[in-house]
């Protein structure tokens, strides 16, 4: 009996057939898919055979990506390795102590106006082909509820490999190495005797993406990702308080987290965390100046600015879970941000940055531009389909997806305010000039907003009250707040120098039903905002 | 295809031969990361928003294998989900690694031994066999609707084909299908947005966690959504300060949550823990009362509790009086179902004079443990009470209370209902009572819709 190419193919696991002398034939060892992820020809086989069915299919537009996401996370608890509570971390927290692996493909296809999506954890010619035909009969169901086709602007075709520069892999350092510098670092915490807890992790992505489209794009990208961090925990006369070191996480290799030296830093995170613990509340409502360090800022304009100007929460995607936002398409070029000196920057193109990459998960470049210039709102998060709903020729590349099994989303890319002049003060210039104020440090989740992102209150890790320039004593439960961001970004007055700027970011960043996560950076200098309205936590 | 029992065995049984360390504990099921829900087996979305479909999605069946291990107290996990035979020795080996280099866990929990299991089916053969078509055609029903009526309506609709397995290395095992399907909308009145959008009516309605699509009424769902987006057009400012507020069922669930994990002592803000109440204890007022329940014909959710311990049923709260702490060897608190009353939620309505109803909220979060401070705020309708009746709609409004105070201000409860999450992916369907309680302390108004 004859058999076909492709039932050969299926029989064999899915792998290539070896041809041997004398017209024989039989299946090479299978490869495992963990293996053959690396294989970036197998990829582009997969994604042919899916992209001809779509073709045939009649679709306008259709795009293949074959994802190996490699995920290590490795966490201390005081001087035990093992899972911890998700309340350290203001998004990701290391649940497991694990490493992940995490393969498949998946087809988009948008076909009469609408889009279907499809995906599968086998990695085969025949399940590329299941999955490409499957989303094309979704696309068309989808189409018949669509009242306007949906249109992508256009984008060149690129072919391309793009990986995150790195020295050093963080998985080929041995476990061993990791876990030590981990209780290295709390043991160095808990010399401090009034210290009662310590908790440090490592945390540590490969993304290994291939990405093609029915435009001709074919596009190989690794994005490799390292982070870590550490806490103090103090209790003082019944009083518990917790300090964090801040670390930026970046794109980048295991250098980085050599090069931070984390136990260095530990017996000043622990003495803060002592004098958080004994540090009175605060007693006063009403203005005042605020000081926010880079880590502070963070949040604070991912909720304020990323949010808001997601487009797709512009245009009411978004409200059935995470809310729309109190921005409009309409609002572009026109609405009254904040102050003169408040520049926002959009990118996923900048060295380092979390969200940064060659192209994004449709096949476009990424870049930077302007969302906030001088206070005034210029730009929007798009993709290629969202930059139809402002009226722009390109998209920003705000597309992504997470894994495999996701569909694509427009996500929120680097977002970052811009420093001052060479001439614009350092922070310990900035604080000097402080008469009377509040300086916060780092983010806490311990923040109030609502679903359009209208009224704010925000806290730090730490906050410090400034008397005559300089930082005095800390408080505990110190918030500010404001009715709108516009109101809050308009009393920006003075943002720190070049070389104050700091790539701070959050733990991670979710959106979407079902949900899906992002990485992004948040990128600031320090600033000082004039009369903000400051109080307890009950403001 | 979801794998068989057999199939789950042979996979298992490849992780335990490639396996040296001295305790071996593998796991297909559903698991939480964060910020996302891993489906162990097929999902099916459909996403809609601006009343037409955005996501129609299918992930063909994945079934991730976790393999949990142990060199003495030393322990170690890995997830993957290649299941060929080299990808899972690949998983135990990293797994073992990861044991090898940690430092010893001084609460490690040996593994328990082979359990019975009490049957639950959650399977439903009609629901696993859906097609495309009978996915599609009930959402495109309630589009059509919504299009024709100007509407502006957002959705999403799952369909899950699951697996649940364990085994260990002394001995337990566990294999359970079961289907789960929910759905959830929000109904504007129109497409205004931005600033502009502030006198807008919104409602939502949902029901999470049903094991068969014959018991979802998706058009009756958005109905229920609708009306309360038509209701809430044009919302009027109320006093800020305290009120007697009823609360939906979904809106009581996010309180009741915070309240058994205050109970538990599992409730937690940023560097502050807190600590289990005694079993025996008045925590709430003589209206409340809470027990597990997973054969319960509504929730039919699984019987294997964490580490392998049958999860059968138990109480938690009689008529105010904790009578089991949740959490540790009680157990989690999961399943839920609020017990004791047969009155309607139009019934507890009906028995307010003059207050508030709130349908569903948002953010609300424990901000201090000691004392248990909570705040949140009002969404997608809220409406006054006189006499007994709905008077008209409110603007949203952030609330600020004590949990404690909260649990013994409950004058009333209902019956209870189907009450899904204002959650991401899983909706999750506990069944909880609408609540009347008096004292609820709303503190600012807001413009936000």
């Amino acid at each position: 009996m004859d058999i076909t190419r492709r039932q050969f193919v299926r029989l064999c696991g899915g792998t290539a057939a070896v041809v041997l002398p004398f017209g024989l034939t039989r299946c090479a060892a299978p490869r495992p898919a963990h293996e053959l992820i690396e294989d970036v020809e197998w990829k582009k086989g997969l994604a042919d055979a899916a992209l001809r069915v779509t073709t045939s299919r009649g679709s306008t537009f259709a795009d293949v990506r074959v994802v190996r996401n490699l995920i290590q996370t490795i966490a201390a608890d005081d001087q035990a390795i093992k899972g911890v509570p998700g309340e350290w971390h203001y998004g990701s927290s290391p649940e497991h102590v694990l490493e992940k692996v995490d393969i498949g493909l998946n087809v988009r296809v948008l076909k009469n106006g609408a889009w279907g999506f499809a995906a599968s954890p086998v990695l085969s010619e025949d399940e590329a082909v299941a999955v490409a035909g499957l989303a094309c009969d979704l696309a068309e169901k989808a189409a018949l509820t669509v009242p306007e086709p949906i249109r992508l602007v256009p984008e060149p075709v690129h072919v391309d490999t793009w990986v995150t520069p790195h020295e050093e892999d963080p998985f080929t350092v041995p476990l061993d190495e990791k876990v030590a510098l981990l209780l290295r670092i709390n043991e160095e915490v808990r010399k401090n005797p009034q210290t009662d807890r310590a908790f440090s992790w490592l945390d540590f992505w490969d993304e290994n993406k291939f990405y093609a489209n029915s435009e001709g794009a074919e596009i190989q990208q690794r994005l490799v990702r390292s982070d870590g961090s550490f806490f103090a925990r103090a209790r003082v006369d019944g009083v518990t308080a917790q300090r964090r070191f801040f670390v930026n996480p970046l794109n980048i290799g295991y250098e980085y987290i050599r090069g931070l030296d984390l136990p260095s830093h530990a017996e000043r995170i622990a003495a803060e965390a002592v004098e958080k613990a004994k540090a009175p509340i605060i007693d006063f409502s009403g203005q005042l100046d605020v000081v926010m360090d880079p880590q502070n800022i963070c949040l604070f304009e991912h909720e304020t600015i990323g949010h808001p100007t997601e487009l797709n929460r512009t245009v009411l995607v978004e409200t059935n879970f995470a809310g729309s936002t109190f921005l409009a398409a309409e609002d572009m070029g026109s609405y009254e941000f904040g102050s003169p000196v408040m520049n926002f920057v959009g990118d996923r193109s900048r060295p380092m940055l979390r969200s940064t990459c060659g192209y994004d998960d449709e096949g476009v470049k990424t870049q930077e531009w302007d969302v906030v210039r001088e206070g005034k709102l210029v730009g929007f998060q798009t993709t290629r389909e969202f930059a139809t709903y402002v009226g722009e020729e390109a998209s920003r590349g705000c597309c992504m997806t997470e894994s495999w099994d996701r569909v694509p989303q427009g996500r929120m890319p680097n977002l970052s305010l811009e420093p001052g002049g060479q001439d614009a003060p350092s922070p310990e210039e900035l604080i000097a000039d402080t008469r009377r104020g509040l300086l916060f440090r780092g983010f806490s989740s311990r923040i109030v907003q609502d679903y359009q992102r209208r009224y704010h209150t925000y806290t730090g890790n730490a906050v410090w009250e400034i008397e005559n320039g300089r930082t005095t004593r800390m408080l505990r439960g110190a918030h500010y707040y404001g009715k709108n961001p516009s109101e809050l970004w308009h009393r920006l007055e003075t943002v720190t120098d070049p070389a104050s700027w700091e790539p701070a970011a959050l733990d991670s960043d979710d959106i979407g039903q079902p949900t899906q996560r992002n990485h992004n950076t948040h990128g600031a200098p320090w600033a000082r905002f004039r009369n903000l309205n400051v109080g307890g936590p009950a403001s | 295809m979801i794998l068989t029992e057999e199939q789950v065995r042979g996979i298992f049984d490849t992780a335990f031969e490639a396996a040296t360390a001295d305790e071996v504990e593998l796991t297909m099921a559903w698991y939480h990361e964060v910020n996302r829900e891993v489906v162990c087996g097929s999902t099916k979305v459909i996403r809609f928003s601006n009343s037409y479909i955005r996501d129609d999605t299918v992930v063909m069946p994945c079934h991730p294998l976790q393999v949990h291990v142990a060199f003495g107290n030393r322990e170690g996990a890995a997830i993957t989900n290649q299941l060929d035979p080299a990808g899972i020795r690949d998983a135990v080996a990293r797994a073992e690694a990861i044991a090898r280099a940690a430092a010893p866990n001084g609460s490690h929990r040996p593994l328990h031994g082979p359990e019975e299991y009490p049957e639950i089916p959650g399977f439903d053969e009609a629901t696993a066999a859906l097609t495309d078509e009978e996915r599609h055609q009930p959402v495109a029903g309630v589009i059509e609707r919504l299009q024709a009526e100007g509407l502006n309506g957002s959705g999403y609709f799952h369909v899950d084909d699951t697996l649940e397995a364990h085994a260990n290395s002394a001995g337990a095992w566990f294999y359970r299908r079961a289907t789960k399907t929910g759905y959830a909308v929000t109904v504007r009145s129109d497409a205004t947005t931005g600033r502009d959008s502030s006198r807008v009516g919104s409602g939502w309605a949902a029901v999470g966690d049903r094991r068969r699509f014959a018991d979802l009424d998706i058009p009756g769902i958005t109905d229920v959504a609708t009306r309360k987006a038509l209701g809430s057009v044009d919302p009027q400012p109320f006093e800020m300060g305290p009120h007697t507020v009823v609360l939906e069922p979904s809106a009581a669930a996010s309180f009741i949550g915070l309240l058994m994990r205050l109970w538990s002592g599992s409730a937690r803000t940023v560097g502050a823990w807190g600590t289990p109440s005694e079993a025996g204890a008045r925590v709430a007022s003589e209206h409340l009362s809470l027990s597990t329940q997973p054969g319960h014909p509504q929730i039919m959710g699984s019987p294997y509790g964490p580490g392998g311990m049958p999860l059968g049923e138990r109480v938690w709260v009689e008529e105010g009086v904790l009578r089991n702490v949740p959490g540790g060897e009680n157990g989690p608190a999961v399943h839920l179902v609020g017990d004791g009353a047969s009155k309607s939620l139009e019934d507890v309505i009906a028995g307010v004079d003059r207050g508030i109803l709130m349908t569903q909220n948002w953010n609300t979060m424990l901000r201090t443990i000691d004392p248990p401070h909570v705040n949140g705020m009002t969404r997608n309708g809220l409406f006054r009470i006189e006499d007994g009746q709905l008077a008209g709609p409110l603007e949203n409004a952030w609330y600020s209370l004590r949990l404690d105070e909260f649990a013994n201000n409950i004058e009333d409860a209902s019956r209870p209902y189907n009450a899904a999450s204002f959650g991401s992916s899983g909706l999750n369907g506990n069944l909880m009572p609408a609540l009347r309680v008096a004292n609820f302390n709303f503190y600012r108004p807001s413009e936000a819709v």
